[in-house]
């Protein structure tokens, strides 16, 4: 009797905690955008529509994709999605840990890039994602993300699987990329890839979730330039496929710009390659 | 239970197992993949290449090496070790012809080979190879090629086609498929690059293969000519997917 009594004393007050904060609501994420940026919308009398459009939206999930992505040249921050719990008003672009910086491509303003680099507690992907999409207008989207072989079940093979190595997840309104192999079940994407692109199921945009394996150098996984050389590989046969119906449109400038970021690409991470096996 | 028995080599587990051995052909699964194929009148290594570093010397980087004027070896493990053993059977190369006016034979050196590596996995205070090695070549005096496998247990035995290293039973499963006795040069060659286009996304820059043929004729491909043949197989996949496909090459999912 006395540890039931105990143990509902405890329900009851953690209840309340959890009524309290429910009532009171989970904080939302906010998009804050640049001055210029507002500037050019209220130019354009588009302050009824969304605040951002454009064909393509790039997104880069922690580690691996936002490094591939984060590596474009000539793009210019236009906003932030500002992450709960955060009262940093302008928002500090050093600290990663609460914001999403968004771009465009100064070559192509049609073009935005979402990014962060931090993982997005699970409980908030939807409210990240809902932010995004209330306020961004695409055509279609195209997700980086990556996953670690622990994590990966093929039923093909007993192959340990290892980098470059990518898959791909895809909403029904987005053509089939046959060249890119499917995330296949009995895999699960979560966290953020999945909000996304359920997200764009829901809503009828055509959208591709490209997923890379993390390379595992002393027992810890990591994006190595392996992984970012899968995400190349998936991007170029992706664009290769754009005349497919009701595909997506991509432009010769996207492929030149990741073309050139392929060399700093492999700069950048190949310290970390190990020799150690040949 | 594993961790009483899996720290000293020279101690068997209750069920048999040596597991610094099994631990060491796990090293080998970190290598990356290496072909052998025998045709009819040449055999044929394939190698995946990993990228060498920017100020790195592409040379002194290499996964197939020459025992002898006619044996050829590649490897998947651990490329220090190679290093070790590759030393040891290129003296023994030179020690049996100058003793016995001869060179070896591709069953000697391999079984030589395999000794070594057997001798390590039964000695205190050393451990096994961490690699597998696929050794090609012709007898003296012969015009059958000739492909032998060897790992880090010792054990060796010959092949018409084997893989090792990463990825190496999707590629063995793809060379049973499509293996068949007697190939030509071209279908050997051909057969190399795609069994190791099955695990290597990056096409040709990483992609190295070497041919050996009768008379001690050795060819290294250069990039564009594997380029080509990557090429080649790539359209003849296309042209064989549009067959499969009727009408307008929509597919069922």
């Amino acid at each position: 009797m006395e540890q039931q009594s105990i143990r509902y004393t405890y329900d009851s007050e953690s209840g309340e905690e959890e009524d309290t904060e429910m009532s009171g609501g989970s904080p939302t994420p906010m998009l804050l955008l640049s001055l210029e940026k507002m500037k050019k919308i209220a130019d354009s009398n588009a302050l009824n529509k969304k605040l951002l459009s454009g064909r393509v939206l790039l997104v880069g999930i922690e580690e691996g994709g936002s490094l591939f992505l984060s590596s474009i040249k000539n793009k210019k921050i236009i906003g932030t999605l500002l992450l709960p719990g955060s009262d940093s008003i302008p928002p500090d672009p050093n600290n990663s840990e609460i914001i999403s910086l968004i771009y465009e491509l100064e070559a192509a303003p049609d073009v935005l890039i979402v990014f962060c680099k931090h993982q997005i507690p699970t409980e908030r992907c939807a409210g990240w994602t809902k932010t995004l999409f209330e306020h961004v207008d695409v055509q279609s989207v195209v997700v980086f993300d990556t996953f670690a072989a622990s994590s990966y079940i093929n039923l093909d093979s007993e192959d340990h699987p290892y980098p470059p190595l990518v898959r791909i997840l895809q909403t029904s309104k987005a053509a089939s990329i046959q060249d890119i192999p499917l995330y296949e079940p009995p895999n699960l994407t979560r966290d953020l890839g999945a909000a996304i692109l359920s997200h764009c199921e829901i809503h009828k945009i055509p959208a591709y979730l490209l997923l890379s394996l993390l390379d595992t150098q002393h027992g810890r996984f990591m994006a190595t330039s392996s992984t970012l050389q899968a995400f190349q590989t998936a991007w170029e046969k992706l664009v290769a496929s754009h005349g497919v119906e009701q595909g997506i449109d991509f432009v010769a400038d996207i492929q030149s710009i990741f073309k050139t970021n392929e060399r700093k690409n492999r700069d950048i991470l190949s310290e970390s390659q190990s020799q150690l096996y040949l | 239970m594993t961790s009483s028995y899996d720290r000293a080599l020279t101690v068997f587990s209750p069920d048999g197992h040596l597991f610094q051995v099994e631990y060491a052909l796990e090293a080998v699964r970190k290598g990356t993949c290496a072909v052998g194929v025998r045709g009819q009148d040449c055999v044929v290594l394939g190698v995946e290449k990993k990228s060498v570093l920017k100020l790195q010397d592409p040379r002194t980087v290499r996964k197939i090496v020459m025992l002898d004027d006619h044996i050829c070896m590649a490897f998947a493990g651990l490329s220090a070790d190679a290093r070790v053993l590759v030393n040891k059977a290129r003296i023994e190369c030179q020690s049996y012809r100058l003793s016995v006016e001869d060179p070896v034979t591709v069953e000697y050196i391999t079984r030589y080979i395999a000794g070594v590596q057997q001798k390590y996995t039964q000695s205190g205070g050393v451990r096994p190879f961490g690699i597998s090695t696929l050794i090609i070549g012709f007898d003296p005096h012969d015009k059958t090629p000739k492909l032998y496998q060897t790992d880090p247990s010792g054990i060796y035995s010959a092949w018409k086609a084997n893989a090792i290293g990463r990825s190496s039973k999707t590629v063995r499963e793809f060379l049973e498929k499509n293996h068949k006795d007697d190939l030509s040069k071209e279908e050997s060659i051909k057969l190399t690059v795609k069994s190791l286009l099955e695990v290597v996304q990056t096409g040709a820059k990483n992609i190295e293969i070497t041919i050996m043929s009768a008379g001690n004729i050795i060819e290294n491909l250069k990039v564009d000519e594997v380029d080509k043949i990557v090429k080649e197989i790539e359209e003849e996949k296309k042209e064989a997917d549009k067959k499969k496909k009727p009408g307008t090459g929509a597919s069922i999912q």
